[in-house]
């Protein structure tokens, strides 16, 4: 077999580029992505403060290539209009909808699995009447078992299977943007948290397992490729489901990792006016003992700006 | 052609289950539930004996009776939604096609008079206190038949159609559509059963139910015993027995010139039939009254002790389920007025949002059967709806708004200690706090406990229980909703009575005495969740 000068030049090409992606790239854009901050925190009004976090990061088409279909996973559990702080905010989704769209995906959806009749949380979240002019974006609302799917958590300690959103199991970009709030059992409800609201039986999580850890165990499967925190607002006392003390951060926090997001979020904010480090919040130290992501804000490169 | 009979019956059948199916949350406020079902001959005197109080709508009643003292019992052929769906429910029980003639038009004649026997026994009953007159209801078996029977059923089918579809559709982008509710009602087979014998026996005597036994139809049939419009025939009756035959409602005699006034129902059948065009409905014409087949003053008095036995068995087997502590809607009346008005027409259990209400089983006394009953582990009451309030025809459950029906507790949530998680297991579980619209439960830290306990504030406890629905544990929640603390008003405010026994329910409680507790702990102490 003979092997001409110009195929010879074609794999060394190919190998260099797949070398310099290192282990963990199949995705080309993760090589352009070094020399952006791991941290985005800006501070401004809902829609560009949005936008800013996201552009800080490199822009929506690092995550989202054209014909993907996109999950964005809010907190929309309750039917609380958006002063409460136990929803994210309408706006956010719209903005991060509209990027998401303008990047070329082929379909968004917006899911939960409400604590609160669906028809109720959609209407008085105002997340339908936020996203209902963009094209291929639905918002949904679901708890029927027939739409989740069984599947094994293979880096889980205790939950070793959990029945996930077939939308979700099916797509090709998972987006977190949940709101900052405070939880009675976990500390905080953020991204990490949030993702029990794309599985059917969260009751196991509280009586089988232990919840910290399973939350953790959930995100070894579910990591969103993109987190956005936001902080227009936050619920610092008697969350999930407040009524409590809101706060007015008016911050986006976003990130590529959800542990990091998650991290910096609860040492920004003051829970019951105290401030409080985020290895206090048991699922996000075991996270980040388990490698899933960092707490260690300290050691992170952080880009903040104030629109 | 079709008949007049066919297109009234249609039209009137199809306003019924638009109203059924208007019934949801949120209920439209022009829905005339009321005025339909005050047409009901039966249903103002349930409420009337045992309460001694008229339903709202009797107007409307009244113009029904004033119709049939003109027209006849016209309303069983033309009007009634229940006839009509045994009419068409028969092709599906009848051997063939075609409702030949019948063989035996004069069988089982004697039966006739059980409507009427029927009549006293519900009245007598409803004397001395128990409703049982909605079991004889005609738009009460209707509704119930539709609400809690069919439409579950269809929903079911519906979705066993439309799950292979199911991605399909989500690849549309379509605007987001909900999967079909999985309601289900208790009591349920029980009833199919029930209504499924009515069904059944139209094999072989169409209008079995119209013609021997619905009670409503006897009230009618006194009136219409008098009407100005009734069948005549004219000289040209070769007496060939065809309109005997063909009578759904054996209302022709041997003397096929004769009629009986208290059982035709002017279907007009006779006179669509009749070779001689002898048959005309109308004013005048030669006029053969016949005295009404009454039962016999014994078996009218057999029946009225029967009601009496049946008042003080209902009565006496009502001791479980008062033991029990029915949870009703909000805004029920107090338990006895409740029962008397309720004519279980399942209106209640068709808006309800969560499935929350469900009919009493029969296992619970004679006395509160099918009447609604709140479950709170089945689906929590949604503070955002007042749906039960808004339709229930009767006034059993008031006519209450949103912040009004939020203050109608229906009890009291108690947690069980010994099955919570967080109590007993140790285990940070905070769902019932979670889940709570009012704000009603709290964790707060205990002295030996290593994780926050949930405590429930009874004065802001509603009894909706979002939290014995919530509540992670299997089986029996470990938080419990019971009927203690209830607050059922005739009349007044529910916010003011409220007020003066010192609840204070809220949505919009934004002081929040947890922030306080939170940090009136020990300074080391951390909130709620947090860990070392």
């Amino acid at each position: 077999m003979s092997l001409s000068r110009r195929d010879f030049l074609k794999y060394q090409l190919a190998a260099g580029l797949l070398c310099s992606c290192g282990l963990q790239g199949i995705y080309p854009w993760k090589v352009q992505a070094q020399g952006l901050p791991d941290l985005a925190v800006v501070k401004g009004d809902i829609a560009p403060a949005c936008r800013a976090a996201v552009e800080l990061l490199g822009g929506m088409p690092q995550f989202v290539r054209p014909g993907d279909r996109v999950v964005i996973k809010p907190n929309m559990s309750f039917d609380t209009p958006p002063e409460r702080a136990s929803n994210t905010h309408p706006e956010v989704i719209r903005s991060l909808s509209l990027m998401v769209r303008e990047a070329g995906a082929s379909r968004i959806s917006i899911l939960d699995n409400p604590l609160r009749q669906a028809e109720l949380c959609l209407e008085a979240s105002g997340m339908q009447q936020a996203v209902q002019d963009i094209e291929q974006c639905r918002v949904q609302q679901l708890d029927a078992p027939e739409r989740f799917r069984e599947i094994e958590l293979k880096n889980g300690q205790q939950v070793k299977t959990t029945e996930i959103m077939r939308e979700v199991l099916e797509a090709d970009v998972l987006i977190a943007a949940p709101v900052a709030k405070h939880h009675g059992s976990t500390g905080v409800s953020l991204s990490m948290k949030g993702m029990m609201g794309l599985i059917l039986n969260r009751g196991l999580f509280h009586y089988r397992f232990d919840l910290h850890t399973a939350i953790v165990d959930l995100c070894t499967f579910l990591t969103p490729r993109l987190t956005l925190v936001d902080c227009s607002r936050a619920l610092t006392t008697n969350g999930p489901s407040g009524p409590g003390k809101v706060v007015h951060p008016k911050t986006m926090v976003a990130s590529r990792d959800m542990v990091a997001a998650d991290a910096y979020v609860t040492g920004m904010i003051k829970w019951y006016g105290r401030s409080i480090p985020p290895r206090k919040v048991e699922h996000i130290r075991l996270a980040h003992e388990r490698g899933l992501g960092r707490m260690d804000i300290e050691n992170l490169s952080i880009r903040r700006i104030s629109l | 052609m079709i008949s007049l009979r066919r297109v009234n019956q249609f039209l009137c059948l199809l306003l019924f289950l638009l109203l059924i199916v208007f019934t949801a949350f949120p209920v439209p406020d022009w829905l005339p539930v009321t005025r339909v079902f005050a047409l009901d001959p039966l249903l103002f005197l349930g409420p009337l004996l045992t309460g001694g109080t008229l339903i709202t709508g009797l107007s409307v009643l009244l113009a029904l009776f004033a119709a049939t003292a003109v027209l006849g019992r016209f309303f069983c052929a033309h009007v009634c939604p229940f006839g009509t769906t045994l009419d068409y429910s028969r092709p599906l029980v009848a051997k063939s096609k075609q409702s030949g003639p019948q063989s035996q038009p004069q069988a089982w004649a004697g039966l006739r008079n059980l409507k009427y026997l029927l009549l006293l026994l519900g009245i007598s009953a409803a004397l001395l206190g128990l409703n049982l007159l909605h079991w004889g209801s005609p738009l009460s078996l209707a509704a119930r038949f539709y609400i809690l029977i069919l439409e579950p059923f269809l929903n079911v089918l519906l979705h066993w159609i439309e799950s292979p579809f199911r991605s399909l559709f989500s690849n549309t982008g379509l605007p987001a559509f909900a999967p079909a509710p999985h309601t289900g009602f208790s009591t349920l087979s029980f009833l199919a059963v029930f209504l499924g014998g009515l069904f059944a026996v139209n094999r072989w005597i169409p209008r079995f139910w119209c013609r021997f036994l619905c009670p409503a139809g006897a009230v009618l049939a006194l009136i219409g015993h008098w009407s100005l419009i009734k069948r005549r025939v004219s000289e040209a009756c070769t007496e060939c027995g065809r309109c005997r035959r063909s009578c759904p409602m054996q209302a022709i005699p041997e003397d096929p010139k004769q009629t009986l006034s208290t059982e035709c129902i002017l279907c007009q059948k006779c006179r669509q039939i009749c070779p001689e065009e002898a048959i005309i409905f109308s004013f005048f014409g030669n006029r053969r009254r016949e005295s009404p087949q009454l039962p016999g003053r014994r078996a009218a008095l057999q029946a009225i002790g029967l009601g009496f036995l049946f008042a003080f068995l209902g009565k006496a087997d009502q001791a479980e389920s008062r033991a029990a502590g029915p949870i009703r809607p909000p805004g029920a009346l107090s338990e006895e007025l409740f029962l008397s008005r309720c004519i279980r027409c399942g209106m209640c259990l068709e808006v309800c949002p969560t499935n929350m209400l469900q009919p009493e089983p029969l296992t619970q006394g004679l006395a509160a059967q099918f009447a609604p009953l709140a479950v709170p582990r089945i689906g929590p009451c949604e503070p955002g709806c007042n749906g039960c309030t808004q339709v229930c025809p009767s006034g059993a459950i008031r006519i209450l708004d949103l912040e009004e029906k939020m203050w109608a507790k229906m009890g009291t949530a108690f947690i069980e200690r010994r099955k919570c998680l967080a109590w007993t297991y140790d285990r940070s579980c905070l769902v019932c706090d979670e889940v709570c619209p009012y704000g009603a439960v709290e964790l707060h830290p205990e002295e030996g406990k290593q994780v926050h306990v949930p405590f429930v504030t009874s004065r802001k406890c509603t009894g909706c229980g979002f939290c014995e629905h919530a509540c992670p544990v299997q089986g029996q929640a470990a938080i419990l909703v019971r009927n203690m603390f209830e607050q059922r008003l005739s009349h007044g405010s529910y916010i003011e009575a409220g007020q003066r026994l010192g609840l204070s329910i809220s949505r919009q409680d934004s002081a929040t005495p947890s922030e306080s507790a939170g940090s009136s702990g020990k300074e080391q102490d951390l909130p709620p969740g947090f860990s070392e």
